[in-house]
C-alpha cells in the first residue's frame, strides 16, 4: 500500500513522498522522497529516508520537523529549496494517503 | 593553482557529458589538472534528471527510446531539463570549493553573475533568481545546479538558444491532459530564449559572450580534455552513466 503526497515549498522546489506500508498496513516499510531540491551531501536523502522509516506513526509533523532538523545539523548537510518543515507536511500527508488506501483503495488520493 | 583552464564547446552524449564532469572533478581534487571551465552540447539530444527525481515520474522513458533522446541522471538536483542539441549551451565550472564563497546561495549568484554579464553583452538584460535561475522579462532562460564533494564545486547550468516547448514537454512528464495549447502558451510565458528574444543573435555570438564574461578578471588558458580525464569519463560513462542502476536509481 502506497500513499503520496507532493508539496511547493513556498520559495523553493517541488518535494515528493512516497510512503509505503507492509502488506498488514501496520508498518513503514519504505519511504521515497523525490523533487527538483538541492541536498549536499546528496547521499543525505538516504538518511532522511530511514529516519521517517524508523518514525512511530504516531509521531507529530513539529517532532518529525525538530528530529530532521537536529539530523541535519549532526551531519552538517545543508538542504535548499527544501525544508524540514515541508518534508514532515508531506510525509504525515502521504502517510495519511496510504493508511487510507488501507481502508479503502478505491478511494485514495494522490 | 588559480590559472582557469578553458575548453572550448564540444558536443557529447549524456553519459559522456556527465562522466567528464565527475572526471574533470576528481583531476582537479588530485591538482592535476587547473580549475576548469568547460562549453558543451548534446548529441543527440538528452533529457537530464536531477539527482533526486524519480526517472519514471519524470521522462516518458519509451518516447525518448524512440526518437533517439538519450536520458541520464545528473549528480546534481534540481529538476529535468530537456537538452536539444541545436537548442541550448551548456557550461560546467569545476574547482576547488575555496575559490567560491562559501554559501550555496552565494556561490549561484557569483558563477550566474557571468552567465548574466554574457547575455548583456548580446544585448539581453538578465537577472539572478535564487535559487538557481537566471531571469528576463520575468521569463527564465537559464536553469543551473551545483554540487560540492570532497572539496570541488561543480556547478553546470544551460542558456537557452532556441526554444521547443512541443518536444520538450512531450518527453518531461506533464499530465498529457495538461499538454494543450494552452498549457504550451502558459510555458512560453515563463520560459524563453535567446533567439525568442533577438533572432539574430547567432550560437557563436553567444558563445563567445559565455566565453569572455566568464574569463573576465581571470587567470586563464585554452586547453583541452586530458588523455587521463577522457580514459576516467569513458569508464564512468560506461560503468555508471548509461546503467540503468544509476538512471533507476530513484
Amino acid at each position: 500500500m502506497q500513499g503520496v503526497h507532493t508539496e511547493k515549498v513556498p520559495g523553493g522546489k517541488l518535494v515528493r513522498v512516497k510512503v509505503d506500508l507492509n502488506p498488514e498496513g501496520k508498518s513503514i516499510e519504505n519511504v521515497q522522497m523525490h523533487g527538483d531540491f538541492f541536498i549536499h551531501p546528496e547521499e543525505f536523502v538516504e538518511d532522511i529516508e530511514q529516519l521517517l522509516v524508523n518514525l512511530d506513526q504516531k509521531d507529530s509533523e513539529e517532532s518529525i520537523s525538530a528530529a530532521l532538523s537536529r539530523l541535519i545539523e549532526e551531519e552538517s548537510a545543508e538542504l535548499v529549496g527544501v525544508t524540514p518543515e515541508t518534508i514532515a507536511k508531506t510525509f504525515k500527508t502521504a502517510l495519511g494517503n496510504a493508511l487510507a488506501a488501507k481502508v479503502a483503495p478505491e478511494q485514495q488520493g494522490q | 593553482m588559480n590559472k582557469w583552464r578553458v575548453i572550448d564547446i564540444a558536443a557529447n552524449n549524456a553519459f559522456i557529458n556527465m562522466a567528464l564532469d565527475e572526471a574533470i572533478s576528481q583531476a582537479v581534487r588530485t591538482r592535476e589538472s587547473q580549475p576548469t571551465i568547460r562549453f558543451y552540447k548534446w548529441q543527440p539530444s538528452a533529457v537530464s534528471i536531477g539527482y533526486f527525481q524519480s526517472l519514471q515520474d519524470e521522462v516518458d522513458t519509451e518516447l525518448c527510446k524512440k526518437i533517439g533522446v538519450d536520458i541520464v541522471r545528473r549528480r546534481t538536483g534540481g529538476g529535468a531539463v530537456y537538452h536539444d542539441s541545436t537548442g541550448e549551451i551548456t557550461y560546467s565550472i569545476i574547482a576547488p570549493e575555496g575559490m567560491f564563497p562559501k554559501g550555496i546561495t552565494e556561490s549561484y549568484q557569483e558563477i550566474c553573475g557571468w552567465i548574466v554579464k554574457a547575455l548583456g553583452k548580446i544585448g539581453i538584460a538578465a537577472e539572478f533568481k535564487p535559487i538557481n535561475d537566471i531571469i528576463t522579462n520575468g521569463k527564465k532562460i537559464s536553469g543551473n545546479a551545483q554540487t560540492r564533494r570532497n572539496g570541488i564545486l561543480l556547478q553546470h547550468g544551460t542558456i537557452l538558444y532556441k526554444l521547443d516547448v512541443a518536444t520538450m514537454f512531450s518527453l518531461l512528464k506533464v499530465p498529457k491532459e495538461k499538454i494543450s495549447d494552452k498549457f504550451i502558451a502558459d510555458v512560453k510565458q515563463r520560459v524563453t530564449s535567446v533567439t525568442d528574444i533577438n533572432p539574430q543573435i547567432t550560437e557563436q555570438q553567444l558563445k563567445d559572450a559565455l566565453i569572455a564574461a566568464f574569463t573576465e578578471g581571470k587567470e586563464f588558458e585554452l586547453g583541452s580534455v586530458t588523455a587521463n580525464e577522457k580514459a576516467a569519463a569513458e569508464k564512468l560513462a560506461k560503468e555508471r552513466y548509461s546503467s540503468d542502476e544509476w538512471n533507476n536509481l530513484r
